[in-house]
């Protein structure tokens, strides 16, 4: 069929084999576990046919948390590999490691933190602006599948084929057909391009819910700050995804059809991708940062007993940054030959970018000045979050000088800066919400020894593993090295060997905290809704929240509209009313599945499953879209049934 | 429990610090190539990022040591003052924007001084002529072409102590960057395309040089030796060059360009002058532009030819450089070019 062929199971090296089934095998044990508890009709109807946010959200999670673990064991072998392969060829062949290095990157932007961040948002913010769900709850669904087939698509790479060599930002002419022929780069594209389109959607649904659900008197300067990234964010996903659609489009003509938009020959011109790439690349960064930004203004508020300081200047800062993150792509290319003045603009407009984050960053610390702070372990994650950041900041201002960043560019130093800008700031944002959060989701507290142990090792695990590759990148050591005959590199890529271990402890500290909270839940049991003593909306309902969010829709009238209702006396509740909510769909997992053949089937070049997908996925649209918004109603007397037995 | 945790990070913590000063006091950080600079450029470029670093920490350090010492001082069972709804003022607001800002006045100042005086394309101020050296990278070596001398040589880049280097740079492959640490860096060296680079070395030495762009299987080692000499021992190696090199022709040349690792340096006495614009301008297609040079000389200007031409100035040669439609191989297949595939996508 197509180019697929038995030659596309990975029995080129045991390495690649072993992965291929780990995968396997892992995916046969999740459905066997499913088969054995007799799962299947509750996986169906209750989670993967939903369209309730808060069970999107919490599919988006777990979705990111096994990507985090497979995009995790990507960096321990890279590490590895660099570890030992001084002056020999290591235990992975190039053609290995360079998968190894692109699926890394790709997981862990695509389908470790964009899941994270969506999931997160999808859970909190309809609660926080006292909504019953999102504006559009099946396109929710419908955003949340396609991911998850951008998903399924990197993890069938392992499997049949190979995935792409060219790195997470698939740079042509390498990526093109000439340099990179087979299945790989496709890989990359495809499951790219449809999790891309899941996010634009994402981005649509997130702004007109944050625009038109909120509660009756919430104006937009009393939104929670979390409301507010997620808002700039949503917007930047909006304008800024296109980009990538478009560039991996062009990328895939090139490669399929023979086209010649960025080839060397035939008047292609393999800039113009650098440019389209990253005028999507930069507001991405800031799309997984921001909502991380929400969420730590959250936590150091609730957890500091304490009123946000600096509110309105917070808000402003947000959206400085998002309108200037689309101003400084060309950083990323200084070395691409422009001239000064183009250089220099774009670096004073990267430094600019520094004074809005500088202020959020002093915010958060007059937060906690003359605060009651209490060391829990979201805490935790966010001023560890404060200490690492502006090491990050700094060398990102470093780089933005563009002479600097002649010597910088393509080293380790690099490297170091971006993951010390994303781990701390995206994913400490993101456990730390996680930790908050849990409570809400699941009725149950998160054990707090484990979680202070995750962080503690995720701590010390992060700078053994990064700084050192600061040092390399002074002494002259290139990003993406397979082997290399630098003696005096080898201690320092031992050393970062060493913190990805501790990093590796951080994670089975997440696991056992799962793990045992699940056990004692019934003691870690949250019976109030509010654990934390918490400040926004989202606590005033149960934990969980019953499926219609809030009995009554809240009137507000503060920023801290919870905090707000718990100081002042209750009234008695008005008598309750039938609630329309939207039904669950089968609609939306079957796009997903379609649209992942259809991916499938482009990339191996099956041209008639692809036509055979394509019209399924448009069938199915038309089919969803003729037969209506189907609604169940809860009546009175359930709710009032329901809200009894919370008090 | 809480204390048990602290122990624990204390512990680890301090262990990490421990080994990472062993690991640091023993090495060779302060002899790496950045810190250790020997050229004009890359000493103003590692000075300049020192400069901002101390400029920066000024603000860095003092978050750093406030969110330890707030969250020491303001812990819920200390008893510090608390003041639950004070969430403004204008003073502590004015100083948060303020202070920034200026931190980023100065260093923009700083940016657009450097970035003009350190332009790669700018030539270096010496009073000797610069020496040219045409720079094609390959799968996976690199070959530098002496246009005036008429020698070249792979992975093996020789040149004279304190006199202007001025790299011209093309790629006869995927995008790569040229980059030698210790003397500054780097610039991209694309098909189709020609980017320059301007180094100098102040002191005679043997220096690693690399491509640092991730260009395929034979990235790794994609690196050459840089040896700045005495005028001298650059004329006696030019003329070793011409008495012992061969001849790179045509012919040698796409067997030279052919995917190899680990390729050993290599001298030749002469090399066609049109060698250069030749990649350029024919690079892609099946043939890898093995046209007849002559067949392009009404093309009127270079690009690079006049001063501060830079990549982005494609416009005027990309029309002349499209190969014959039917060198891109069919439209369904265009995996089946002749030309040498970078990699076979899975190996045996």
């Amino acid at each position: 069929m197509g180019r697929l062929n038995w030659d596309a199971l990975p029995f080129y090296s045991w390495v690649a084999f072993t992965g291929a089934l780990v995968t396997v095998g892992g995916g046969l044990l999740v459905v066997a576990l499913i088969l054995y508890k007799g799962w299947t009709r509750k996986l169906w109807t209750d989670w993967l046919t939903t369209v309730d946010h808060k069970k999107i959200g919490i599919m988006y999670i777990v979705l990111a948390m096994v990507m985090l673990l497979r995009g995790f064991i990507d960096a321990l072998m890279m590490r590895a590999q660099q570890a030992i392969a001084m002056g020999n060829e290591g235990y992975l062949p190039p053609e290995h490691f360079d998968q190894i290095f692109s699926s890394h990157g790709t997981i862990m932007i695509f389908f470790m933190a964009m899941p994270f961040l969506t999931g997160l948002i999808n859970y909190v913010m309809p609660l926080q602006i006292g909504a019953r769900d999102v504006a559009f709850p099946f396109l929710n669904a419908v955003s949340f599948f396609m991911t998850a087939a951008g998903a399924v698509l990197m993890l069938l790479s392992l499997v049949i084929g190979v995935f792409s060599t060219a790195g997470w930002t698939g740079y042509p002419p390498y990526s093109g057909a000439q340099y990179s022929p087979g299945v790989g780069v496709d890989y990359w594209i495809w499951s790219v391009m449809i999790s891309g389109i899941g996010t634009t959607l994402s981005g649509v649904n997130f702004v007109t819910t944050i625009m038109t659900q909120r509660a009756p008197g919430m104006r937009l300067m009393q939104m929670p700050m979390f409301v507010w990234t997620a808002l700039c964010s949503s917007i930047l996903m909006v304008f800024a995804f296109p980009a990538l659609t478009v560039v991996t489009m062009m990328l895939a003509l090139d490669r399929t059809f023979g086209f010649h938009f960025f080839t060397n020959a035939a008047g292609g011109n393999q800039m113009q991708y650098a440019n389209l790439f990253w005028m999507w690349g930069h507001p991405e960064v800031y799309i997984l940062i921001l909502p991380a930004f929400g969420v730590f203004s959250e936590v150091v508020s609730v957890f500091s007993s304490k009123r946000l300081f600096g509110y309105v200047s917070m808000v402003w800062a947000t959206m400085a940054i998002a309108v200037l993150s689309f101003t400084v792509w060309l950083h990323h290319f200084f070395t691409m030959g422009s001239s000064a003045n183009v250089n220099a603009a774009f670096g004073i407009a990267t430094m600019i970018i520094a004074i809005p984050t500088g202020v959020k960053v002093f915010d958060w610390l007059f937060t906690m000045y003359r605060g009651r702070i209490r060391i829990t372990s979201p805490m935790l994650w966010t001023m560890g979050f404060m200490v690492t950041f502006g090491i990050g900041g700094m060398t990102g201002v470093l780089l933005a000088i563009p002479a600097a960043d002649y010597v910088m560019h393509n080293t380790t130093f690099l490297v170091a800066h971006f993951h010390n800008m994303l781990v701390p700031g995206a994913l400490f944002g993101f456990f730390a919400g996680y930790m908050y959060w849990f409570p809400k989701a699941f009725g149950f507290q998160l054990s707090e020894v484990w979680g202070k142990r995750a962080f503690w090792f995720w701590f010390t695990g992060f700078y053994c593993a990064f700084m050192p590759l600061y040092a390399l990148g002074f002494m002259g050591m290139s990003r993406r090295m397979e082997h290399y005959d630098v003696a005096t590199w080898q201690p320092y890529l031992i050393f970062a060997c060493f913190g990805a271990v501790l990093v590796l402890l951080g994670i089975i500290c997440l696991g056992i905290q799962l793990w045992v909270s699940v056990r004692d839940r019934v003691a870690l049991a949250d019976t109030t809704g509010d654990p934390w003593d918490g400040r926004t909306l989202e606590w005033a309902t149960s934990s969980p929240p019953p499926e219609y969010n809030f009995a009554h829709i809240p009137d507000v009238s503060d920023l801290d509209a919870f905090y707000e209702m718990k100081q002042t006396a209750r009234t008695a509740p008005a008598p309750y009313e039938d609630i329309h909510l939207p039904a669950s769909s089968v609609y939306a997992p079957l796009m997903g599945v379609a649209a992942a053949i259809f991916g499938f089937a482009v990339i191996w070049w099956i041209w008639w499953l692809a036509a055979l997908s394509l019209a399924a996925l448009v069938a199915l649209t038309i089919a969803r879209n003729v037969t209506g918004e189907p609604h169940v109603t809860i009546h009175a007397a359930e709710v009032a049934k329901i809200e009894g037995a919370r008090t | 429990m809480r204390n048990r945790t602290l122990a624990f990070a204390k512990r680890s913590a301090s262990w990490a610090l421990g080994f990472s000063f062993t690991l640091l006091s023993g090495c060779s950080f302060l002899s790496s190539p950045v810190i250790d600079a020997k050229g004009p450029v890359a000493i103003a470029q590692r000075d300049l990022m020192f400069t901002a670093l101390g400029m920066m920490l000024v603000l860095v350090i003092p978050v750093i040591v406030l969110t330890i010492v707030f969250a020491v001082k303001y812990r819920a069972d200390k008893g510090a003052k608390y003041t639950p709804m004070w969430d403004n003022s204008h003073l502590i607001e004015t100083i948060c924007w303020t202070v920034p800002a200026i931190l980023v006045v100065i260093l923009g100042v700083m940016v657009w001084n450097s970035t003009h005086a350190l332009d790669p394309y700018k030539p270096l101020a010496s009073d000797q002529e610069p020496l040219r050296v045409d720079v094609i990278s390959l799968d996976w070596k690199y070959l530098f072409l002496y246009p005036d001398q008429d020698i070249g040589a792979v992975n093996e880049l020789v040149f004279p102590v304190n006199r202007p280097l001025e790299l011209h740079m093309t790629s006869g492959t995927v995008m790569t960057a040229l980059m030698i640490p210790t003397l500054g860096g780097q610039i991209y060296a694309m098909g189709g395309m020609e980017t320059e680079l301007n180094l100098m070395a102040h002191e005679e030495g043997s220096f690693m040089g690399r491509n640092t762009m991730f260009s395929g299987d034979g990235f790794s080692a994609m690196s050459f030796e840089a040896r700045s000499v005495s005028d001298t021992a650059f004329d006696a190696w030019v003329a070793a060059a011409k008495s012992q090199g061969s001849e790179l022709d045509m012919a040698r040349f796409q067997e030279l360009a052919k995917p190899t690792q680990d390729v050993a340096p290599e001298v030749y006495a002469d090399i066609p002058d049109t060698l250069f614009k030749t990649v350029i301008y024919n690079l892609g297609g099946a043939s890898m532009g093995m046209a007849d040079p002559n067949a392009h000389t009404n093309m009127g200007a270079m690009p690079g030819d006049g001063e501060g031409v830079s990549a982005q100035d494609t416009s005027a040669y990309e029309t002349d450089g499209v190969a014959p439609p039917d060198a891109q191989g069919t439209a369904t297949a265009p995996a089946t070019q002749s030309a040498a595939p970078h990699s076979p996508d899975t190996t045996d």
